[in-house]
Order: C-alpha cells, then structure tokens, then sequence
C-alpha cells in the first residue's frame, strides 16, 4: 500500500500501524457480514414459516421483529460502513499525503466502532429495540458509533486539509464526499431523531431521509470512488471523461440529496415532500447515465479482463447493478406503480440491487484488491472466490427477480379490497420460500468471501497474480492521469 | 476541480439545501401543528393518547412490530386501504402530532394497524392474538408472542383475564395463561389506535 506512493513521513512504526488499522476495518467488517447474512437468512425462514420450530418461533431474543433489525444494523454498519471506512482509509492514504501519526486513534475508533455495535446487537435482540430503522440500536450505545466515527472523519478531514493535498483524481472526490456526507447524514439521525427524540410526524420525516442518506450519500458515493480506481485500474487505462466524471459527481449529489422521503411516499407528509423525492428519484437516472458512459467507455473492448481479474469483475458487475437499482427507484416512486408496490416485497428489491447488489459488490472487489497490497500477501484459493462470485451474482439475481413479481403479486391482492388480506399473505408463500433460497445462496457465498480473507491472513502466499493479473508493481493510477 | 476548498463548499452547499428542505423544513414546520377545535362541540382532536397506551410504545417498539404493520392510510386514489376498511380518511400529519413514537412502517406483511383500536376493542382477542395467532385464524403469518404471558397453576380462583384457549392451546387442567405487564400495556397501546375522528384538512367521508 501505503509505500507505493511518495511519503516520506510514512514509515516503520506508522507504515505497520496504518496497515493494521486498515486491515483491523476490513476483518471486523467481513466478519460482519457473515454475523448479519445469518440473521437475514434466519428473517427470511421466518417469513415464510413464522411458528416453526427451525426458524426458533416461541424464542423471544430471535423473534422475526428483533432479528430484522439486527440484520440490516449489522450489514449496515458492520460489514458495509467498517469495510467502506477501511477502503476509503486506504484510498485516501494511496492518492494523497497523510501522516498517519493518529493511527492509534484510528484503530481506536475502530475498537469503539465494533464493541458499541456488539453492545447495539444484544440490547436489539433483548427487548431494547427503538423500532426506527437504522437507529434501532440505544442512543447511549450508539453514542459509541457516533464518537468513532467523529473521530475517524474530523482526523481524515483536518490531516487532508493540513498538507494541502489536492484532488488530483476522480476516486477522491467521491471518497471525500462520502465521508463528509456520512458524518452530517450520521449526526442528524443520532441528535435529532434519536437524543433529542423528535416525535410527531417529523420522526419517520427525518428519519426516512437519514436512512436514504446512508444508502445514497454514504455507502453509494463510497462505492463509486471505490469503483473508480477498480475499473480504470483493473483494465489499464485512464477514466474516459473528466467531463462526464463531473456531471456524474455533482448531478448525483445535487439530487440524491433530496430523494429522501422514498419510503413513505403516500404517506402525511406534504405533498410537495413527496413529490420533489419522485422528482429526484426519476432525475437521478441523469448523472447515473452519465456514469454509465464514462465507464463503459473506459471499459470497451476491454471487458474481457473482468474474467480473470476478480476485483474488477465484482466492480463491473456491481456498477450494473447500480444501474438496474437506479432504473428501478425512478419506475417505483411514479405515483401509479408506487400504489401498486408500495408495502409489498417489491419495496426490497431496491435494497437488493442497491445494498447487497452494488456496494457489497464493489466492497468484496476492493477487499479482494487491497488485502494482498496491505499485507503483501496473495489469496490461496482462486477457484473458491469465482465460486463466491457467482454465488453472490445468482443469488442477487434471484432474490431481485423474486421481489420484483412477488411484489407485483402481493401488490394487486392488496389493491383488491375484495380479495380477503390473509389469501394475499397465502399467495405470496412461494415467493417467500425462493427469498429464503436466494439469500441462503449469498448467506454460502459471504461464507465462502470470509474462508478465502481467512486462508490468506493465515497462510503467507505471495503469488498476488494469479487472482489478480496484473502486475505487482503500482501501476501509475490511471485516475490521476486523466486529471492531469 | 484540483483545490480542496471549493470543492468542501460546493459538497456542503449542496448538501445544506437539501438538508434544508428535507430536515430543516418538516422539523419546523410540524413543530407548529396545533390541534384542532370543534366551534360547536368544543371537541378537540386529535385527542393525545391515554397514559396506559404510552407505555405500550416501547413494547412494540421491542418486539419489532413495524417490520410487518404500517400505520398510515393513504388517499382513497393512492390505494385500497380505505376501501379495506382500515380507515375512513387518509392520514395527515397533524393526526401524529402527540405521539412519541411514529411507527409507520413500511411493509404489509401484516395488516394496517392505524385504527385497529377502532375496529376490535375486545382485550381478550388481542391477547389470544398474540399468544397463539394461529387460534383466531388458521392461516395467519404472525409469529406467537409467548414471553408476553405466564402460565401458571391455579391457586384458588382463576384469573379474570386468563385467556379462553382451547384444543391444542390450552394448557393443561388446573393450570391457566395470563397475560404479563408488557402484554397489558402492548394491549393497552393498540386498544388507543383509533384515528376515526374528522380533521379539517382530511374530513371524514359523509355517507
């Protein structure tokens, strides 16, 4: 890593530090996402056999409304805010100049980070839930996250700021945004809907636009940044546009900014609320275009690679499912399909394409590039992670498909009044059973992504191409030419 | 775009007006919601939940009940919930304006519960709903809340509110289920989820 760019300020004591606060990140995040793709499996048995035995019914710590929040905080925050906090630490230390004399802080915050969220999940699973998404977790405990991640960003932050560095590449603006974002999205969910515990109709209203705020403003821009040193990377060659990298920067941010309110549309909010979330959900697909062509054109003719590099071809894939999740927030939120399928499963299947889809996606990419650069070491077993990969691509694929009829389903049973409400829950059934296979496919799949970072942290096994296949030397990053 | 600076006020800039208009906005904006007075009946809506239901909240909150049940109906062209009879008027956002605690959910896995209190006021089914759901009906997707209740055996009388169970449910002669304080107050909670009064911005349908 950290020694292939020109810094003299890093070495012995803080290069190994820095290295270990980032792999710290990356090791509690992946193990994260194990701890939460078994809640998610064990939900989704739930739903479809709510009082059998196997899925634990009578269990009051594993009852469907507890486990529910204890999946999506620990994918989340877990696996897709620790993972996405080591990456971009990463990054962010490989494109510019950072001292990383604050490392101890660092991997502090990262203790801090992992222990509250420890604390969060048994108090959810005891009884001690809030019931607001994403802020289910106590204010004292969360407290603990909120500090950290203070922590972690104001150093970031205030070091970038110090030696002047500049935005010399595509990748930075994303990663800096998102980091800045994340803390102001982070900070009002906690303080106002949480410490100050705002109630009435402002509550779901803020709340609402914090959660699509972790989602579009943190972990969408992260994984873009993320995706933009992949993708030119992993195919040799600079970003096409800067111009189109522009339009696709500011545009997304300008409106993703306001597509808040997505969940609740239809709901006693005012109408001009609702409507400008619809707006901003369709106009998104505009700088999504844009990123699209830029990165298709960074891509063509050589899409090939993706084959036999695997970080690139869990980004590629990733950015499609972007691309599918964009098309598919903007045909949902029009009033006419959004009475149809609001409420019903097909309400997931964003969450699919855009959480488990997208920035999982290219998470496990760029865990699968920066490992072997942070740690000098290669991965053992190639064959086991082209499995994962296609694990993980079936399953999303199927779980989506699966959402999308089945929400089409449950949706015109529910827009019948004359069809009685428990033959719409009956019909929905198999629609329930193929969810639970589909995220037992990603459940296998996470499994197999943590065996092959395990096998790699315990057995030194240096022939970094073989999975990669490309050079071990730092390539120029092809970002920074473009900007040149 | 090689500076930092523009770039940090750019992002915050544009950060900051949808900030305004998504949090700023409804946080003041509701915050001067006022509750509405009848000239003639002098009645006020709507009416702030009994001290008993509050409670019930975090009991709902715990157990994760929003995950399946929503609590809003939406306008009469925006969905069948009217005509599902789950209420007579939509929603608005004055009728959340003394709750705490906003639980409006985004799934219907299970039915909408804005005005349940509305439609079954009896306790008793209530509790045998979530003791054992599948005894009210045979094909229901809810899962059982047994640490909600106690069984225990009968010393002298039993329980006025031990519950009426019967076959496969029952507990055993001589032994009886009744529900807990979390279960009273749950209970409680629901039977106050009752928004059937007008409101001047969403009048109840004249029929």
């Amino acid at each position: 890593m950290i020694n292939d760019t020109a810094a003299p300020l890093r070495a012995g004591r803080t290069l190994r530090l820095s290295q270990a606060a980032i792999a710290f990140y990356l090791l509690t995040g992946t193990a994260w996402l194990i701890i939460a793709s078994l809640f998610w499996w064990l939900n989704t048995a739930q739903a479809f056999a709510p009082n059998a035995r196997y899925a634990f019914a009578g269990v009051p710590w594993l009852t469907y409304g507890r486990v529910w929040p204890a999946f999506t905080n620990t994918f989340v925050f877990g696996w897709a805010s620790l993972t996405g906090l080591g990456v971009a630490l990463y990054f962010v230390s490989r494109l510019s100049r950072l001292s990383w004399r604050a490392g101890v802080m660092i991997l502090t915050a990262g203790i801090i980070w992992n222990l509250s969220l420890v604390l969060g999940l048994w108090h959810v699973l005891g009884g001690g839930s809030t019931g607001r998404e994403l802020l289910e977790i106590n204010p004292s405990i969360s407290f603990g996250l909120f500090l950290a991640a203070v922590l972690i960003i104001t150093w970031l932050l205030v070091e970038f700021w110090a030696y002047r560095n500049e935005l010399r590449s595509v990748p930075l603006w994303y990663l800096m945004a998102a980091l800045l974002c994340f803390i102001w999205v982070f900070t009002t969910g906690q303080v106002i809907v949480n410490s100050w515990h705002t109630g009435g109709p402002t509550q779901p209203a803020i709340q609402s636009w914090y959660v699509n705020g972790l989602y579009q403003l943190w972990l969408v821009p992260l994984a873009l940044g993320a995706a933009y040193i992949l993708i030119p990377e992993g195919v040799q060659r600079p970003v096409y546009s800067l111009a189109l990298a522009r339009i696709g920067f500011w545009g997304y941010g300008a409106i993703a900014v306001w597509a808040g309110l997505f969940s609740f549309l239809g709901g006693p909010f005012p109408a001009w609320m609702q409507t400008v979330t619809i707006v901003a959900n369709v106009l998104l697909i505009l700088p999504v275009l844009a990123l699209f062509a830029n990165f298709h054109r960074t891509l063509n003719g050589r899409y090939g690679l993706a084959g036999p590099n695997l970080p690139l071809r869990f980004a590629v894939t990733g950015f499609f499912l972007f691309v599918a999740a964009t098309f598919w927030s903007a045909f949902v939120s029009f009033r006419t399909v959004d009475f149809i399928f609001h409420f019903t499963l097909g309400m997931e299947a964003r969450w699919t394409l855009l959480l488990a889809g997208f920035v999982s996606f290219t998470l496990i990419g760029s865990v699968y590039y920066v490992l072997p650069r942070l740690l000098d070491r290669g991965w053992l077993a190639p064959g086991m992670m082209r499995l994962q990969f296609w694990l993980a691509s079936v399953g999303v694929g199927l779980l989506a498909l699966d959402q999308v009829v089945g929400g089409l389903v449950q949706g015109y049973g529910l827009a019948d009044a004359k069809i009685e409400f428990s033959a719409v829950v009956d019909i929905i059934r198999p629609f329930l059973l193929v969810r639970f296979v589909a995220v037992g496919m990603l459940f296998f799949s996470y499994l197999l992504f943590g065996l092959s970072v395990l096998l790699s942290m315990c057995f030194r096994y240096s022939e970094r191409t073989r999975t990669t296949a490309e050079p071990v030397a730092p390539v120029e990053t092809p970002a920074e030419v473009s900007v040149a | 775009m090689k500076r930092f600076t523009p770039y940090l006020l750019g992002v915050l800039g544009l950060f900051l007006l949808g900030w305004l208009g998504m949090v700023y906005y409804p946080y003041m904006a509701f915050a001067e919601l006022r509750p509405d007075r009848d000239s003639t009946t002098n009645e006020v809506t709507p009416p702030g939940l009994p001290g008993t239901a509050v409670q019930g909240f975090r009991v709902y909150a715990a157990n994760g009940c929003v995950e399946c049940h929503s609590q809003y109906v939406r306008d009469k062209n925006e969905g069948a919930d009217i005509d599902r009879k789950w209420g007579n008027r939509r929603t608005v956002a004055r009728d959340y304006m003394n709750d705490g605690d906003v639980f409006l959910g985004s799934s219907r896995l299970g039915p909408d519960l804005t005005n349940v209190g509305a439609r079954q006021k009896d306790a008793a089914w209530y509790y045998k709903l979530l003791y054992r759901p599948t005894s009210l009906n045979a094909e229901s997707g809810m899962p059982a809340y047994p640490w909600l209740f106690i069984k225990r055996k009968i010393a002298g009388q039993p329980s006025a509110d031990a519950l009426q169970l019967a076959g496969e449910d029952a507990p055993p002669p001589g032994w009886e289920v009744v529900p807990n304080n979390d279960a009273r107050e749950l209970v409680g909670y629901l039977r106050a989820l009752n928004r059937t009064y007008p409101l001047p911005e969403a009048p109840e349908p004249k029929e």
